[in-house]
């Protein structure tokens, strides 16, 4: 077979980003080589940071720059395009020096592309060197550094200990673990590549590894003219050819939440996971399929292994290696299988025979006899619903799974809402999460119901009752420490449409997400206090609002809205004695009670106290 | 066996004190697993409030002199915790005047331990009735160990400030008073004694006193207008006892309550931290005294972080909590057999009148026997020491053998989770007071095992945990996975930052600029 196609090549190449032992593409370096064995162009991505970098280097004034992220995040890739954009010589920078020099016009631009690679000596002596120039308000010395997080920080404890080093050390760490540094005239800018949003890049990726020359072979292959080639068919679904939009669209979707909730997708780990998504098959070398396996997997009839929406989640590996490998692990967070609703599983499971379902189940399941409706499926659900002895119930309990799976991928738009796409995650209000944030980047009005379930589940959460208030934010005090879970004592009631400088709302943030904001009062220097929601907050929130118990949903988000509720109750503390409103009469002491009413609104009672 | 021990205090008078002086010459008077490490740091708040009254706050004179006054408040106790009577008022519904009547009458009857059970300077306190419950409702709630069954005169109220601050005591029938050291069993004093011997004690005082009775929350005024004026204990509370005038865990304990005391967070909010270091601290010194005895290295303690699945160093850390667990009392024994071992003792054998000889040197060093007792100064010598040894391990078994294991379990160090034997698994709250205790601002994780480690044996990365990795006993991989669930188990807290697979910072919320 192997000879049939030119696109044996570009398989075997792209296998190499895949989940395997080896990951040999995982190294620029390995992968340079590999394409010359093979003359296959590279796949190319947007380097995020060149042209900010470019603009600095070229400026009048200059800034030093560290490149930093993980391993794969295209740090080198950074360093390289910098370096022929300003006019460096591409075979001196493939000779490999480690530390190479470049002049733009009076200065000297120092770059670095990894400081691992580094002896001691040599590393001391250029911390030193870069400790003394970045304080330099017109340096003639410029710097270009890249390494790793760990490296990074190893290089500047192990240079020897002086004021100038340890200052730098300190800048840095402020840069890399808050973004941003107190110490001004420093003059080094740091880029995380490990920030730069992931779900873009996918996006990238998908275009680049769909689109790529080397699926040109396919057309004078038998497989794909003959008879039916899995590898072909997961590329179109990958890249959305034929009405396959959600499934991008969807993968997309997952990498954003995933990213918000603090689980990082490095660029190796994108390129990773669509390799597999296309190659994945559990009966190939390590799981993924070459060319040379599609015609006996075609003929064992086990095609539908090869599903897109299984390999999505690793499920062409082993479980116990999937379970160790990102970045399936992150993906398999969401539960996508293992979570479902009635309507969805009464779809998969009776859709067949009951006129209720008939229409649908043919548009969703019956028409795809690839992955859908397959002979294996279709079988199983047979023998499931007849119930006969001896029958395997586990077996299509998996295959159910699957089905769940691909159903989350697929679903139209327009039936969204009508199965409760995200019913099928643990996250059930992640659709709601992604419309607000999409909204609020595009400046548009939020979903109504998105600010009200947020305040309620804020009250429920400050009160330790279940109130109904969703106007107002309820901020109660135990009077004793703030973690305490039920607070009886009414601090304030702070108005949600704007009134009176007060004002709660969600807001964008600078780092792509979006946070509750408490304006408290008007003016400049009273800025609102805020909250992240990530994910898993808002929906603790969520579920808090529709009647969950705070502590029994998650200890975690309990406590660091209590811990919001801190902030906020010291922020009140504040402008009260801003106000002068906390001086009472001497010797009286007023306490506000919150008492709820018939309908379950907390309201304040005053009870007044004489010592 | 080089330790310092202190000779028992001579200078109280004390009927009901320890009969058999073995246990108090190791680790003090006393530790004591029924006084948690709550209410051990009530206790202590009290000796601290009566002795800051006296004007000698956290200053020994001498030591093991220390002798206090503690308040009773016994009019608030009533009203909050032997108050049955304000649902039944407010169920007959009847005007704000019949109702104050009717609970006057009903309080007066069971009111206990008061000369005058007289509550009518209430009605001026409060507007109404119903305003005077809801405080009292308010109390009750926020009250330390109010859910739990004790008796109401164990039951104690927020330590707002100096006004709700009492000692334990038992209210008799009949209506007498006795301080029966059920829950305030002078761990409470020990813990005093250790802050005082520490070398940062005058830093420590100041912010005490500062925080705690100084500056109290508003809600201690309230606190006062039910109580009234203070009432005191009739006599001085003395007896307390510490056997070391300084040592290296008293200097790390009074270093993490100053961490905690330094943080911008209100005094109410730091008590919870200052109580579960506390907890550990006191776990710790139990242990470190009895390596002493034993002449033993510092015991270490293996930590799981909870996995899903059983593990190697599950069996690790419950095999280190069981031999932790017995050492008080292997120290306890050896303790005193070591006496067989002096030049005192081979001198008392030797002598004519050995067996009188003997149980004078015994009762000189352990108080036993009586040496009224004809029966016992006729053992053998070899056989007082068993029976001796006999003795106290009854008596060590009750209580102090058990500090261990409650405290442990009290402050969240062990649990049994999917597991039926015991052993060190920390919960996420001890985690975090770890976290804000020993993080200054932020520090790299890996930094951060090895201050868990060096600072209080907390064995959970594979680095700290090499003595098991080349004994064979674990796989570097076994305590790898252990430090990587800690890491993301302090990363779901939000007390943790993952820069990369190879870098994660541990950060101290409440020093964190953007929090603010």
């Amino acid at each position: 077979m192997e000879g049939t196609s030119s696109t044996a090549a570009w398989v075997r190449f792209l296998r190499n980003y895949g989940p395997i032992p080896t990951n040999d593409n995982m190294y620029d370096e390995s992968i340079q080589r590999a394409l010359k064995r093979h003359k296959i162009r590279p796949i190319v991505l947007p380097a995020q940071f060149r042209k900010a970098l470019l603009d600095n280097f070229t400026g009048i004034d200059p800034v030093s720059q560290i490149i930093t992220g993980t391993a794969g995040d295209g740090k080198t890739y950074h360093c390289r395009e910098v370096w022929s954009a300003l006019g460096g010589d591409e075979a001196t920078w493939n000779k490999g020096a480690k530390i190479q020099t470049l002049s733009i016009g009076q200065r000297t631009l120092v770059i670095v592309k990894d400081l691992s690679e580094l002896r001691e000596e040599e590393s001391a002596e250029l911390v030193a060197s870069v400790a003394r120039d970045v304080v330099e308000p017109s340096p003639n010395t410029v710097y270009l550094l890249a390494a790793n997080h760990g490296q990074l920080l190893e290089k500047l404890k192990t240079a020897p200990d002086t004021p100038a080093v340890r200052r730098l050390s300190e800048v840095v760490e402020d840069l890399l673990v808050t973004g941003t540094t107190d110490d001004r005239e420093v003059r080094l800018n740091l880029s995380d590549l490990s920030r730069a949003p992931a779900a873009e890049m996918m996006s990238h990726i998908i275009d680049e590894i769909g689109g790529h020359e080397g699926w040109a072979g396919c057309d004078g292959c038998p497989a794909a003219r003959e008879q039916f080639c899995p590898i072909l068919e997961n590329r179109r679904r990958l890249t959305g050819a034929d009405g396959h939009g959600h499934f991008r669209q969807r993968l997309i979707s997952l990498v954003e939440l995933s990213e918000r909730n603090g689980g990082h997708f490095p660029v190796r780990q994108l390129l990773s996971l669509a390799a597999n998504v296309v190659l994945g098959h559990p009966d190939g070398r390590d799981g993924l399929m070459s060319c040379a396996n599609v015609p006996d997997i075609v003929a064992s009839g086990k095609t539908d292994l090869a599903s897109v929406y299984r390999n999505v989640f690793g499920e062409n590996l082993n479980p116990s290696r999937a379970e160790k490998t990102e970045p399936f692990k992150k993906l398999n967070l969401f539960g996508i299988g293992a979570e479902t609703s009635n309507r969805v599983d009464n779809l998969l499971v009776y859709g067949a025979d009951d006129p209720v379902y008939a229409e649908q189940y043919e548009a969703l399941i019956r028409k795809d006899s690839i992955y859908g409706a397959t002979a294996n499926y279709t079988q199983g659900q047979r023998a499931y619903l007849e119930g006969r002895e001896g029958v395997d119930r586990s077996a299509f309990l998996q295959l159910l799974k699957a089905q769940r799976q691909r159903l989350f991928f697929t679903l139209p738009d327009e039936l969204v809402a009508a199965y409760e796409l995200w019913d099928l995650t643990v996250f059930r209000y992640a659709g709601v999460y992604l419309e607000v944030a999409e909204r609020l980047k595009a400046k548009q009005p939020l979903p109504r119901i998105a600010l009200s379930m947020i305040v309620r589940g804020l009250n429920r959460v400050f009160t330790g009752m279940l109130v109904q208030n969703q106007d107002e934010l309820v901020l109660a005090t135990s009077g004793s420490y703030s973690q305490s879970k039920r607070s009886p004592l009414l601090d304030e009631l702070i108005s949600v449409p704007r009134q009176g400088g007060q004002e709660v709302s969600l807001m964008l943030n600078p780092q792509g997400g979006f946070d509750v904001a408490v304006r408290l009062m008007r003016g400049e220097d009273h800025r609102a206090v805020r909250l992240e929601l990530s994910p898993t907050r808002f929906e603790f929130l969520g579920r808090v609002a529709e009647g969950a118990l705070p502590s029994s949903f998650s200890l975690e988000c309990h406590e660091d809205i209590l811990a919001f509720k801190a902030r906020l109750l010291r922020e009140t503390e504040t402008r009260r004695q801003l106000d002068g409103d906390d001086v009472g009469e001497e010797g009286q002491l007023v306490l506000r009670f919150i008492e709820l009413n018939s309908d379950g609104r907390a309201t304040p009672r005053r009870v007044m106290v004489r010592s | 066996m080089t330790m310092e021990v202190l000779p028992r205090p001579t200078h109280f008078e004390e009927r009901s004190g320890p009969e058999i002086w073995v246990d108090e010459a190791i680790w003090g008077h006393r530790l004591h697993d029924e006084q948690t490490p709550w209410l051990t740091f009530l206790e202590f708040l009290n000796v601290l409030l009566a002795e800051k009254v006296a004007d000698r706050a956290l200053k020994e004179s001498s030591l093991n002199s220390l002798s206090y006054r503690p308040q009773t408040q016994l009019r608030l106790r009533n009203l909050v915790f032997n108050n049955p009577h304000i649902m039944t008022v407010l169920a007959e519904d009847r005007s704000d005047e019949m109702a104050w009547t009717s609970w006057l009458e009903k309080m007066a009857d069971t009111a206990a331990g008061l000369e005058s059970p007289d509550f009518a300077y209430l009605r001026d306190r409060f507007e109404t009735f119903r305003d005077f419950a809801a405080v009292i409702r308010f109390l009750q709630g926020s009250a330390i160990e109010g859910e739990s069954n004790k008796r109401w005169s164990s039951k104690f109220v927020f330590p707002f400030g100096p006004n709700g601050l009492y000692e334990d005591v038992n209210v008799k029938a009949n209506g007498g008073v006795t301080t029966d050291r059920r829950f305030f069993a002078r761990t409470g004093e020990v813990l005093y004694l250790m802050l005082c011997r520490s070398q940062r004690v005058d830093e420590l005082r100041e912010r005490l006193v500062g925080k705690f009775l100084e500056n109290p929350a508003p809600y201690d005024g309230m606190v006062r207008a039910l109580q009234g004026e203070s009432q005191l204990a009739k006599t001085d509370r003395g007896g307390a006892f510490l056997p070391c005038s300084s040592h290296p865990a008293f200097d790390r304990l009074a270093e993490d309550w100053l961490a905690i005391l330094s943080l911008p967070i209100p005094a109410y909010d730091a008590i919870p931290h200052l109580v579960a270091v506390t907890g550990l601290n006191i776990i710790l010194y139990q242990l470190v005294r009895a390596s002493e005895v034993l002449g033993t290295e510092r015991a270490t303690l293996v930590c799981e972080i909870v996995s899903p699945k059983k593990s190697v160093v599950r069996d690790l850390s419950a095999d280190s909590y069981q031999s932790n667990n017995a050492l008080p009392q292997q120290a306890m024994e050896r303790f005193i057999r070591a006496t067989t071992e002096t030049p005192q003792w081979r001198a008392a054998t030797a002598s004519d009148d050995a067996a009188i000889e003997v149980t004078e040197l015994l009762k000189r060093i352990f108080d036993w026997p009586d040496l009224d007792d004809e029966d016992e100064r006729s053992i053998p010598p070899e056989q007082l020491i068993d029976r001796l040894v006999d003795k106290a391990t009854v008596r060590h078994k009750q209580h102090v053998g058990k500090v261990h294991m409650t405290w442990a379990r009290a402050i969240g160090l062990s649990s049994r989770r999917s597991s039926r034997r015991v052993r060190y698994a920390p919960t996420d709250r001890l985690l975090k007071t770890l976290v804000v205790t020993c993080v200054p601002k932020r520090i790299e994780f890996k930094d951060f095992l090895a201050t868990l480690a060096d600072r209080y044996g907390l064995i959970i990365g594979d680095h700290q945990a090499r003595s098991f990795i080349d004994s064979g006993n674990a796989d570097q991989e076994d305590f790898s996975d252990n430090a990587r669930r800690l890491e993301e188990r302090l990363a779901s807290l939000g007390l943790l930052k993952r820069l990369s697979d190879s870098c994660a910072y541990v950060e101290n919320p409440f020093q964190r600029g953007e929090a603010e």
